[in-house]
């Protein structure tokens, strides 16, 4: 799965690459994709086959829509797809990323795992309820104060 | 990078081992694929126990896989409501099934599946009944046989040209 992504950013770059008119684009991988795509996250992991990634020009002013259909389409061929609601996940306010992927046309970033799993905790417990107490166990106090400092409820994963 | 903390339940190796094998979900986890007979209330259990977004894809497994799932007879009300409104590609008059929105439901009954067989739903062919008179039958029959393609790829040939 983190091999499968790696490689779809990297033929992504290489595609921005050949079409020179392109602007710098910057990938924002949110969700649970941010957490595989984590090497020191050590929790176990399923998910659907979407992908929450913000794709944004490195620049403002400059579109980045076929760049966004491009990525689409690549996900799309290795069974993938690139989430429309993206901009409905709310993130906490002082959330940091770290880069996964970088090139001089491509910047892909990953969302810190304290934050995705705060994300998770806040808005969708419903469906994170068992992933979200097994991170409790995993991250302790600094998630369990950041899940309660945005409005969560940390009793509600360990009943 | 794979997880071995825990073994998994045998009830979750053989559901994700089934849904991760049809390109339903992803896991980290090491599970083998799993292409035999599942208990539904098995399904139900690993959703509720250790993985939540069994909910999600269950749906869709079940119409592309009917014959996969055993215990049908005991399939909740909601659920039996919106298998059947997938299958007929009716609008769902619920907005969401156990805390997943029906939308996402939808959506994976109608992408393409690993086994590159599964057509997504959306582009199944349906039945449709029509009485023509012998006349218009015959003809139907003869073209198709000119044109050398099935009855039913020459009246969507028609169609097409008409839109």
């Amino acid at each position: 799965m983190k091999e499968q992504l790696l490689t779809i950013f990297a033929r992504l770059d290489q595609w921005i690459e050949s079409e020179a008119s392109h602007p710098n684009v910057l990938i924002q991988v949110l969700g649970q994709c941010s957490l595989i795509l984590n090497s020191t996250v050590r929790l176990p992991l399923a998910g659907t086959m979407d992908l929450d990634a913000r794709v944004k020009p490195q620049s403002r002013q400059e579109s980045v829509y076929f760049i966004q259909k491009k990525l689409a389409d690549l996900l799309d061929q290795e069974g993938f797809e690139l989430d429309p609601d993206v901009h409905l996940i709310w993130l906490p306010p002082e959330s940091t990323f770290t880069v996964c992927y970088e090139t001089p046309r491509m910047r892909c970033e990953i969302l810190d795992p304290l934050f995705a799993l705060c994300s998770k905790a806040v808005k969708a417990r419903e469906k994170n309820r068992i992933l979200i107490r097994e991170a409790l166990k995993e991250y302790g106090k600094p998630l369990r104060e950041l899940i309660e400092k945005h409005g969560g409820h940390c009793d509600y994963f360990e009943a | 990078m794979t997880i071995l903390k825990h073994e998994l339940d045998p009830r979750a190796q053989k559901v994700m081992g089934f849904l991760v094998g049809k390109g339903l979900l992803w896991t980290n986890q090491n599970i083998e694929p799993f292409f035999g007979k599942i208990m539904l209330e098995d399904a139900f259990w690993v959703a509720e126990n250790v993985e939540p977004r069994v909910y999600e894809v269950l749906p869709a497994a079940m119409v592309h896989f009917p014959k996969t799932f055993i215990g049908i007879q005991h399939i909740p009300e909601k659920l039996k409501m919106i298998l059947d409104a997938l299958q007929k590609q009716k609008p769902i008059e619920i907005d969401e099934w156990k805390g997943i929105p029906i939308r996402n439901i939808v959506k994976w009954t109608n992408r393409p599946l690993k086994d590159k067989r599964s057509k997504p739903m959306n582009q199944k062919k349906q039945n449709k009944t029509f009485r023509l008179s012998p006349e218009i039958n015959r003809k139907i029959k003869e073209l198709a046989e000119e044109k050398m393609i099935s009855e039913t790829e020459l009246l969507e040939a028609l169609v097409r040209k008409a839109s």
